[in-house]
């Protein structure tokens, strides 16, 4: 058996687009339709296999409000492949994919933005009746964009949730990972442990429980 | 036998209200309340984007809580978004505490309105919940501060693992742990999180950072143990452990109370740490502000440097002093 791989990904789009439950349908399979609105960001994780290696997925789920986006670089950064999702349904969430993208690459710094593994998201199928946002005109925005892949999908009943995670993390594994545990920003100050007070000594310190055995086992090399 | 807890809960309402001073005339407080409801049905008060934005929240608040409609809740927030409006529209997460507080407040919208109005402004929430968040990136390191000076453990074990608090501590500070009644179908369990907010009218923050580390410690034997993946899954059900039990009795929910009241107690805060702390922050957020700026332009590219230095990058130029 080859080594395990660990991808990062990031789900982005407007505030009730349905980002929670097609996250809770890919990694639990079932949804209820039912999740609150996420505050900050919520972490899931899967196996899965990929062309017969077994690839294990860290998955960030993000909050939609718009000025949540600026605590986007701690979740963003080391992303190895980035969901853009919209709502069929409402035709803002679809222009506002333009903003989350260009939020995403300046947090992130992906590198080259045109092979980047992006992958776009039209959520909500089941409510097709109430279609703002055309097939047509998704696909010519992805095809602008990079030709980026695009998925129309329903969390709710399970539609094309899981091929548009495969192809995140087949595209992403094809354009090698960005080892995402080790580029993860040290902390916002607490963990780094740069700074000392003199009257509160930091006794764990930076290590201090390291030794054997309490290495990260969630690297992609070693 | 009535005891103290049991009186207080009998009071809880009025003695919020007079720790608050809010005025204790419930016409005055009705008239208010009407006013920006009214408000809150114009458009140059209320945008329609900010509406819709609060309506996509409300359908999906308290769905198991058959007490808080999504009516209650939508009044409650449109008339609030009318109040500051050019500081302080609607920031998610205010639809826990809007829900909360009408269950705290005995089913009145009018005084759940007035104590949410007075608590964001008596303790500057308006810095927590607007444009940038600038309010949470402090509290995020006011914690793993104090996480490495209280849980010394616990902080080694985050730094191994490269977890910090903001990969999980946004709901203790934005919602003030009220999305903990998120799966709750009524206010039942919730003894001990009516409790912390009693700590928190009283002491303000320093109640939530306290609170913050009491959940902590008492879960961080087995956070210990858990590897990245498992401790990030598992870390965001905590507050909910820790909050909602199951009372049997008056007895097993006076009980728990007191339960965490001591492991509230446990949690040693001095005023001055947390000032010292936010000290720090400031300075380190306006020198790292400040070495960044000056190679670069002014203006259209100042907040990237800004959302770096707040996010580690800019600490690690900063030895011991």
């Amino acid at each position: 058996m080859s080594k395990k791989q660990f991808l990062k990904m990031v789900i982005l789009g407007d505030s009730g687009v349905g980002k929670t439950t097609l996250l809770q349908q890919y990694v639990t399979q079932k949804a209820t339709g039912n999740s609150k609105p996420t505050i900050g960001a919520d972490f899931q994780k899967k196996e899965v296999m990929v062309d017969n290696q077994q690839v294990n997925l860290q998955i960030w789920d993000t909050a939609g409000q718009e000025k949540f986006q600026s605590l986007g670089y701690a979740f963003y950064r080391g992303a190895d492949s980035c969901a853009l999702v919209f709502d069929i349904t409402n035709h803002k969430s679809f222009e506002n994919l333009a903003m989350w993208k260009k939020g995403f690459i300046e947090n992130a710094s992906p590198g080259d933005v045109n092979t980047y593994p992006f992958v776009v998201i039209g959520n909500k199928l089941d409510k097709e009746v109430n279609r703002q946002v055309t097939s047509q005109e998704a696909r010519q925005w992805c095809k602008d964009n990079g030709d980026i892949p695009y998925y129309e999908t329903s969390a709710l009943e399970n539609i094309s949730v899981d091929s548009a995670f495969l192809e995140m993390a087949k595209t992403a594994l094809k354009r090698g990972t960005q080892n995402a545990l080790f580029s993860l920003p040290e902390s916002i100050g607490g963990a780094g442990g740069a700074i000392k007070l003199n009257n509160f000594e930091d006794r764990g310190g930076a290590g201090a429980k390291g030794g054997a055995g309490k290495k990260k086992k969630n690297g992609t090399c070693c | 036998m009535r005891s103290s807890q049991h009186r207080l809960k009998q009071k809880r309402q009025a003695l919020w209200i007079k720790i608050l001073d809010i005025p204790h005339e419930r016409e005055k407080l009705a008239e208010e309340y009407k006013i920006h409801r009214k408000r809150s049905e114009i458009q140059e008060f209320l945008p329609k984007v900010i509406s819709d934005s609060i309506e996509v929240d409300v359908a999906r608040s308290f769905n198991h809580m058959k007490d808080v409609t999504s009516q209650t809740l939508n009044n409650i927030l449109k008339a609030y978004a009318t109040v500051n409006k050019d500081n302080l529209d609607y920031c998610q997460g205010m639809n826990f505490i809007a829900g909360f507080l009408y269950m705290a407040m005995g089913q009145s919208e009018e005084l759940a309105f007035a104590v949410m109005k007075e608590v964001i402004s008596r303790f500057s929430m308006q810095e927590l919940f607007n444009t940038s968040l600038p309010m949470l990136k402090l509290n995020f390191y006011q914690l793993d501060r104090l996480i490495a000076i209280i849980l010394p453990d616990l902080h080694a074990h985050f730094k191994d693992e490269s977890i910090n608090s903001s990969y999980f501590s946004a709901p203790y500070f934005i919602t003030l742990f009220t999305s903990t009644l998120q799966m709750q179908t009524d206010m039942q369990n919730s003894e001990t999180l009516l409790r912390l907010w009693d700590y928190f009218i009283v002491h303000g923050w320093k109640a939530i950072f306290k609170v913050s580390l009491a959940i902590l410690r008492e879960f961080e034997e087995a956070l210990l143990d858990m590897p990245f993946e498992v401790l990030l899954t598992q870390i965001v059900n905590l507050p909910g452990k820790f909050f909602l039990k199951d009372f049997v009795d008056e007895a097993s929910e006076r009980a728990q109370v007191q339960r965490f009241d001591q492991a509230y107690a446990g949690v040693r805060l001095p005023n001055m740490l947390l000032e010292r702390l936010k000290q720090e922050f400031d300075k380190n957020y306006e020198v790292s502000k400040r070495t960044r700026s000056g190679s670069s332009d002014e203006g259209t590219k100042e907040k990237k440097p800004l959302i770096q230095s707040i996010f580690g990058m800019g600490y690690k130029q900063f030895p011991n002093k």
